[in-house]
């Protein structure tokens, strides 16, 4: 590369300064918007998508419910409910089932007390696989195991908030110091062990759920083997609206109900909320390219026209540097990368703007619920460059082509 | 070192065309120090366009250095033009936002010579037309003799085989001219070929030779008798016979 080449350029630009700052703004400008209209996208789908952190996006939930309609000579209004040989039967049915489990719950309003401490929670007997499909974060001791379901051995899973109404705030300071694992809580009457405590960012509500093995309610509170809720995970890869599909007509075979019945089954998959708030937030993705798209473009169109105007006044000069010597070509990449160095010193100005203004959004505390991280990823910044570029030979395109088309007979002319 | 056969150029004008030269014919050789006149519409603006490679012309030959330019692409003739050719112009043509040297190493650039020794290569030519004290001045600052003698030196840092000069004395007052005029001459006696589009009978005295244009034809072609110059202006010199046929074995 021939260093000469880009001083002549800089000499060049030097000499219409003022003119070329004030058009190169408009290309700022448009990356500026581009970069900061994007990451404020990302902050409100980020908020969004927070909404759904708390249980996994593949997650589904089924509720048995009541039939409506008569299904082969049986009446409506039977209770749809299920067993753990009903659950197995839909897994080997559906092979887009991942982990399945059921949850029977205890009680919403659990009377649950520790000494002199109690409080009323709602207690849930699931499998130890149902912390997956939660996002149960443990803080201190283990999970439910299979041992635990097994030998239906009384152990709990406990919610911070138990813990904070139990120990933490107990009105006994010896009780506040002493580590609650291993401790032995009273359910309904019953004694059971504390194995390990969560948290979730689901809130509040979810913090005050204790989750005992399965077994273990069949055993003590519920000897009954049915329960009304089925929780499970699919693999990807599967279209969920077949999957769906698929699980109706299994459970409907299954239980015998009439598949078309909608009160018979409440179906809530986290994925199709999800799948709802991407696609509103990339249909705002799409709004926001032809936003920023468009400032920028007006922003090219300003540097083309700026850039048409110096051309036309080195007629001259262009027609001698032809006479001397210059081919069209270098006289195509001279323009070209005058063109090149105004927007890209604009564009990646406005990209580091764009990306400032982003960082002091997020270290200001402007952050909300709905606004979270601001940003934009590396692929997004990769794409800003190679939009300058293309800015760029956009911006130089036709000046260019009207510098190439200078005679050098224009050296001859005498005025 | 230039011959034109059987040249015929002429422009389109409406529905006819124009023809500026028809059956033209002209030699000039290695060395010689040649002026052009003609009145204003004689072809001489359009001989020197063929001959500087500016335009192309309809049919016959044109050998330069003995090599056939004809229908050339515009970035050939670029290349020939930086190689072969060096140019003058009456409005000196400098660029303003350069200084002397730059101008005067602007060729070289084009010429893909390495960025180290085109400085070198450019005071050397400015020292050639005596203005190496000035290298570093933009040409604003310049007078108009000055300016044209930075444009001399422009024109020769490539070596070329032919200077044209287009009414280089066009913007000089007479004492300046004359000056100018020296200094052709004395490249001239450096085994230079010049060629001088001049409208101006003083100025084509002090070549070797004159060619007289009208109406796209030669009326007349004088050569003066110099007792100054250094040996016969039609016969090449020795010194200059190897870069002739140098430049024929590329």
């Amino acid at each position: 590369m021939d260093l000469d080449h880009w001083r002549e350029v800089a000499q060049s630009i030097w000499r219409h300064k003022t003119r070329t700052i004030l058009t190169a703004f408009g290309v700022f400008w448009g990356i500026f918007m581009l970069v900061a209209l994007l990451g404020s996208g990302a902050a409100m789908k980020n908020g969004a998508m927070g909404m759904f952190k708390d249980d996994a996006v593949n997650s589904v939930f089924i509720y048995g419910s009541r039939t409506s309609k008569p299904y082969k000579g049986l009446k409506p209004g039977r209770r749809i409910q299920f067993t753990m040989e009903h659950l197995e039967a839909l897994k080997r049915a559906v092979p887009a089932i991942d982990i399945i489990t059921p949850r029977k719950r205890v009680d919403y309003d659990t009377r649950v007390n520790f000494g002199a401490e109690q409080g009323t929670f709602d207690v849930r007997g699931v499998l130890p696989d149902y912390a997956y499909i939660e996002k149960t974060i443990l803080t201190e001791g283990r999970y439910l195991n299979q041992k635990d379901l097994d030998e239906r051995r009384r152990v709990a899973l406990v919610g911070a908030e138990i813990i904070n109404v139990l120990f933490k705030n107990a009105a006994d300071p010896e009780v506040q110091k002493l580590d609650p694992i291993g401790k032995y809580i009273q359910i309904a009457g019953v004694p059971f062990k504390i194995i390990g405590t969560f948290k979730d960012i689901g809130g509040d509500r979810e913090l005050r759920r204790i989750f005992l093995p399965v077994t273990t309610v069949n055993e003590v509170f519920d000897p009954s083997p049915y329960f009304r809720t089925i929780a499970l995970t699919t693999h990807e890869g599967y279209p969920w609206e077949e999957v769906e599909q698929q699980i109706i007509q299994q459970l409907s075979k299954i239980r015998r109900f009439d598949p078309e019945d909608s009160s018979a089954l409440y179906v809530r998959a986290n994925i199709e909320e999800f799948q709802r708030v991407q696609s509103l937030y990339q249909g705002i993705n799409v709004f926001i390219y032809i936003v920023g798209m468009g400032t920028l473009f007006a922003g090219i169109v300003g540097v083309s026209n700026v850039m048409l105007v110096t051309v036309k006044e080195r007629r001259k000069e262009i027609g001698v540097r032809k006479a001397i010597g210059a081919t069209p070509f270098t006289i195509l990449s001279m323009i070209l990368k005058e063109a090149l160095l105004i927007t890209g010193v604009a564009g990646y100005s406005g990209l580091i703007a764009g990306v400032g203004l982003l960082s002091i959004v997020r270290n200001s505390g402007l952050e909300t619920d709905f606004f979270q991280n601001p940003s934009v990823d590396l692929s997004i910044a990769g794409l800003a460059c190679l939009v300058i570029m293309a800015a760029g030979v956009a911006a130089g395109y036709l000046p260019a082509k009207l510098a190439v088309s200078i005679k050098p007979i224009e050296a001859l002319r005498y005025e | 070192m230039i011959e034109l056969k059987n040249i015929r150029k002429s422009y389109p004008l409406g529905t006819h065309s124009l023809v500026v030269l028809e059956h033209f014919q002209l030699t000039i050789q290695e060395g010689e120090f040649v002026s052009i006149m003609g009145a204003s519409g004689s072809g001489k603006s359009t001989l020197l366009n063929i001959l500087g490679l500016l335009d192309d012309y309809d049919s016959g030959e044109y050998l330069l250095a003995g090599n056939l330019m004809k229908s050339l692409s515009e970035a050939q003739a670029a290349r020939y033009r930086n190689q072969f050719l060096g140019f003058v112009f009456q409005s000196f043509n400098l660029i303003p936002f350069k200084r002397a040297w730059e101008n005067v190493a602007l060729p070289l650039q084009y010429k893909k010579t390495p960025r180290r020794f085109r400085k070198d290569m450019a005071m050397e030519a400015l020292d050639r037309v005596g203005m190496t004290e000035r290298a570093d001045h933009f040409p604003a600052e310049l007078s108009g003799g000055q300016k044209q003698r930075v444009a001399i030196a422009r024109a020769l840092v490539t070596e070329p085989q032919v200077v044209f000069a287009d009414e280089p004395t066009g913007n000089l007052d007479s004492h300046t001219s004359h000056e100018v005029m020296d200094l052709f001459s004395s490249i001239h006696q450096q085994g230079k070929t010049l060629v001088i589009v001049t409208h101006e009978e003083d100025i084509a005295q002090r070549t070797d030779r004159l060619v007289h244009l009208s109406d796209g034809k030669i009326v007349e072609d004088i050569r003066y008798e110099k007792e100054s110059s250094f040996g016969s202006p039609t016969k090449p010199k020795p010194d200059a016979a190897p870069q002739l046929a140098g430049s024929e074995s590329k």
